[in-house]
């Protein structure tokens, strides 16, 4: 075996070795070697806090050296020798243990024998180790055994990547081998005072995730072979773009990009591959996106929508890049896998963070809504959006409507008529309001648990007096006010619109009314049981019958802790919740496949399934498209443009 | 003298007491055919099952067993109607259960009305939602199947009904009953060829009976849904179908211009209609801050005589909702 051919298997053997504790590495964009005749520098771009440093280093002549150098780094540090026994004029450095390894952008070594006549120095960064001080042990394949592979795969289940390594190689008389032909991707040569150094800035793997081999032709042999190696070679560019915001567009070895991609939760975002060309222009690279490896910052409620994503993985728009939607707070591993399998795949950390705000108006609601969608899975735009529609386009916490003639939830049909709740059933009849006698029930005391809160909505109402119609004589309901006839409620309210929306009840109870039948319109409102609250507008009836609310956390019922007051949410109490908790279970019945494991092309999908929900809370036809109108007013806001680097 | 009460009245126990069972029975039957999916999609998802249904018995045998009963399961998201049909005595089985319609919700009820008067009753079923709101959809019975006949829309492949909060009531007096939909203004579906389509939008519906002694005047007052322009129509119709309880003499205003004289009525005048022209909403103590439309009718004749008034709005946007 020539010289050559066996210190390069010896470095192929000592990569195998830094492997089994290889993640991630961060490499400097250029490595200039000064060639000196007892000391050589190597340099490169600023290291990254956390990052692990070694440096290999090998020199050979007429038999193999001695390994008696001394390192220091540009901030004065001495860097200690490692293993000075692997073989003739082979040494490998690393930080002292209580080194500081960020920001080091060279290493100088010195001692080196005069009379060499090759010069190796192969300079490594890894970021992500458990610990900035690697560990490096011998147990590696004796370099003259064959073939020099590695014998065990030392992290089967792991994903073992190195994303690029930088050789600085110096030979006093270079060959036309050494400027890079062959297999390894892109060297550059370099000319310095001392003669030619060569960066081999790429080399690469060819079989991603598998035992690959890497052939160093240039230097004149042999094949060496990695466990679970990627490298990527040369820095790709990936750009981040959050719709309708400026895009954003990094290079791999930017520490930018190893501070990952930083989005806002219901934001959509793509994500696009590339390289440069020798031309200065970029292309694109065609590959697929996988997120995985999701972390979640928040707690989630059972049941939530889209248990395991902090982000949905839309239909790829071009297949040099990745689509998505933030639909949770935390974060995951986005894997970019280029379809040409000598290009390395680029791993990027998303982080799906809050946003600054939802939409521009009434940022006030924004806390609660981020909280309520990480919770539950629902985009903050669609909560919000709803919020606006139902409390009547202005975020009224104390939104209500009185709802007298409702089928199910209404006082007609279930409160005091039809199921008759206010006399029959817990929890309404704690919350009544005190009753006149009527066809139906003896007069009713007020429910022991009525708050003075239940009663004073109703002042949105009024009252008038006859026969002085059209110059009526009208006041607005107070306190004074007892045993108010449900029917004088709706026939003064007119623009309260009942007998639009339920036309026929209304017809039946002024049918009624006309008739002389007191019992069909004659019953003491109760207004507060028979009304919705908040800015989600839940009906008590609802609350109670289909969600099973179980109150505040003193377990109170009442129908005013509905409302989205401070202090009602304080104590859980609110609409918000509730409603959103309505459409989670909905979409969790009817759309479990994709609530579960969400296979989308687009957010038109996404949308599709939403209005299905939307369609469920209220049975109006428009509904749906109201919300999802109202929702493209409230566009989650970056706290920060661009999304790489920087955090939300 | 006594024995025979009391004989009486054992037998009314008795009636009572059956009729009482055959209730039960049928909803134990409808309970049986319960959807096994809800109860799996709930123990799934770890949420209480709260079983809502509701049925009405569509044909009987002349024991009083049900024979075909027609049933609804709301289930929250789901929802399901099954006619269920008797095989043999306190035996039944799924005899159809429609597909491809968004069935479903948090409450349910059903009616049976003979909306197209060849007396055979077709089916109401209301489905309660999350807010105030009901869907209506109406089947009628082919012997096999269930037709919906309700108005629909289509969305991705599912049928959506358009009425909510509906009804019916009889503005033609053809023989047909007229679907009745809430909303910010309210739908009027009339029958076409056994399906309800839509006959118009209508700003108001409202009832007058002309009460004991002198004449008054009495008072409605509306809002126009938004977006309304018009143009509008004033539709009475006078008393019953059969004739009865029609007034002989009324008038009319709309925002104090008189739009219908007494001269147009009597009793051979079953339905007036009149153009409205410049229905512009006004201010009145009893719409508050909002402008609104009043109309005043003052009914003469004999108490008891009736008519009932309709504003329809032909606005071009609404019809082609």
């Amino acid at each position: 075996m020539q010289a050559r051919q066996f210190a390069l298997l010896w470095w192929g053997l000592t990569l195998c070795l830094l492997v089994m504790w290889a993640v991630p590495m961060h490499a400097g964009t250029a490595v200039v070697q000064t060639a000196q005749s007892s000391s050589r520098t190597i340099t490169f771009s600023p290291t990254l806090q956390n990052s692990a440093l070694v440096l290999l280093i090998e020199t050979y002549g007429n038999g193999f050296l001695g390994y008696s150098q001394q390192c220091t780094d540009n901030l004065g540090q001495q860097w200690v020798a490692q293993f000075g026994g692997w073989g003739p004029g082979q040494s490998v450095y690393i930080p002292g243990p209580t080194a500081n390894t960020a920001g080091v952008t060279s290493v100088t070594c010195q001692g080196f024998h005069a009379w060499y006549y090759n010069f190796l120095m192969v300079f490594y960064e890894l970021s992500g180790v458990s610990s900035p001080t690697p560990v490096i042990t011998q147990d590696w394949v004796p370099y003259n055994a064959s073939g020099g592979t590695c014998q065990s795969d030392p992290n089967p289940s792991g994903d073992l990547t190195i994303l690029a390594m930088l050789f600085a190689y110096w030979d006093p008389n270079p060959s036309a081998l050494d400027y890079g032909a062959g297999t390894i991707a892109g060297p550059l040569a370099r000319s310095d005072s001392g003669g030619v150094s060569l960066v081999y800035a790429s080399a690469y793997v060819n079989s991603p995730n598998a035992i690959a081999s890497m052939s160093v032709t240039p230097m004149g042999l042999t094949s060496l072979t990695f466990l679970k190696v990627r490298y990527s070679g040369a820095p790709l560019q990936v750009s981040a773009t959050l719709s309708d915001w400026p895009g954003d567009t990094v290079n791999t070895d930017d520490p930018a990009f190893a501070s990952g991609a930083h989005v806002p939760l219901g934001s959509t975002f793509k994500v696009r591959l590339r390289k440069q060309n020798s031309d200065g222009t970029f292309t694109g690279i065609p590959a697929s996106f996988q997120l995985d490896t999701v972390a979640f910052s928040g707690p989630h409620d059972t049941g939530t929508l889209f248990p395991n994503n902090i982000a949905l993985t839309y239909a790829q728009p071009a297949n040099d890049a990745g689509s998505f939607q933030a639909v949770h707070l935390g974060t995951a591993r986005l894997t970019i896998t280029p379809n040409d399998t000598s290009i390395s795949p680029v791993t990027l950390s998303v982080s799906v963070e809050k946003p600054l705000s939802v939409g521009s108006q009434h940022p006030e609601v924004d806390n609660m809504v981020i909280s309520i969608s990480d919770r539950k899975g629902i985009l903050p735009q669609y909560l919000k959006g709803q919020m606006w529609h139902e409390s009547g386009h202005n975020f009224n916490p104390k939104a209500y409507r009185y709802e007298p003639l409702a089928d199910w939830v209404g006082d007609y049909k279930v409160i005091s008529r039809g199921r008759d709740y206010r006399a029959t059933t817990r929890p309404y009849s704690d919350y009544r309001m005190a009753t006149l006698k009527d066809c139906q029930d003896d007069a009713l005391p007020a429910g022991n648990l009525l708050l003075e809160a239940d009663v004073t909505p109703r002042s949105l109402y009024q009252v008038c007096t006859i026969p002085l119609d059209p110059q009526v004589m009208c006041h607005q309901l107070s306190d004074a006010d007892q045993y108010v006839w449900a029917w004088d409620i709706i026939r003064w309210n007119r623009t309260a619109n009942w007998k639009k929306w339920n036309p026929v009840n209304y017809a039946r109870v002024e049918a009624a009314f006309q008739s002389g039948d007191s019992c069909g319109y004659l019953w003491t409102a109760q207004t507060g049981l028979a009304a919705s609250y908040g800015m989600m507008q839940v009906t008590y009836v609802t609350a109670i019958d289909t969600l099973h609310w179980s109150g505040t956390d003193s377990g109170a019922k009442n129908p005013s802790y509905l409302f989205d007051t401070a202090e009602n949410l304080a104590v859980h109490g609110g609409s918000v919740d509730l409603g959103a908790e309505f459409i989670r279970r909905k979409l969790q019945e009817t759309h479990a496949a994709d609530a579960q494991n969400p296979q989308f092309d687009s957010e038109t999908d996404l949308q599709h399934m939403f209005e299905d929900g939307w369609a469920k809370y209220n049975k109006q036809k428009e509904y749906p498209t109201w919300i999802l109108n109202a929702s493209a007013n409230f566009p989650p806001i970056p706290k920060i443009v661009p999304v790489l680097g920087g955090s939300q | 003298m006594k024995r025979p009460i009391v004989c009486l009245a054992l037998i009314l126990i008795c009636l009572r007491v059956l009729a009482n069972a055959q209730t039960l029975n049928t909803q134990a039957v409808v309970d049986q055919f319960y959807p096994q999916r809800y109860v799996d999609e709930a123990a799934r998802l770890g949420e209480q099952l709260d079983r809502v249904n509701c049925y009405a018995v569509y044909q009987s045998l002349a024991s009083g067993e049900p024979q075909l009963i027609i049933a609804a399961y709301p289930d929250f998201g789901f929802g399901a109607v099954r006619v269920l049909a008797r095989q043999a005595p306190g035996s039944y089985t799924v005899a159809f259960e429609p597909s491809g319609l968004d069935l479903g919700g948090t409450a349910c009820g059903i009616e049976l009305v003979d909306v197209d008067g060849d007396g055979i009753s077709e089916i109401h079923i209301a489905f309660g939602s999350f807010s105030a709101n009901s869907a209506d959809w109406v089947f009628k019975w082919d012997g096999s199947k269930l037709i919906p006949i309700g108005p629909m829309v289509e969305r991705r492949g599912v049928l959506y009904p358009l009425s909510i909060n509906g009804g019916f009531m009889d503005f033609y007096h053809d023989g047909t009953l007229q679907l009745v939909s809430g909303g910010d203004f309210i739908s009027v579906y009339r029958l076409v060829n056994g399906k309800f389509v839509l006959d118009s939008p209508v700003e108001m519906v409202e009832n007058y009976v002309r009460q004991k002694g002198e004449p008054r005047t009495e008072y409605s007052y509306f809002t126009l849904a938004q977006g309304s322009t018009g143009p509008y129509t004033l539709m009475v119709i006078n008393g019953d179908k059969d004739g009865s309880g029609r007034v002989s003499s009324a008038t009319i205003s709309v925002n104090g211009t008189q739009v219908v004289a007494p001269y147009q009525f009597n009793q051979q005048v079953e339905s007036i209609n009149v153009p409205l022209t410049a229905l512009t909403p006004q201010q009145y103590p009893v719409c508050a801050d909002v402008a609104c439309v009043m109309v005043a009718v003052q009914l003469d004749g004999k108490p008891g005589s009736h008519i009932q008034v309709l504003v329809k709005d032909q606005t071009p946007q609404f019809l082609n909702q």
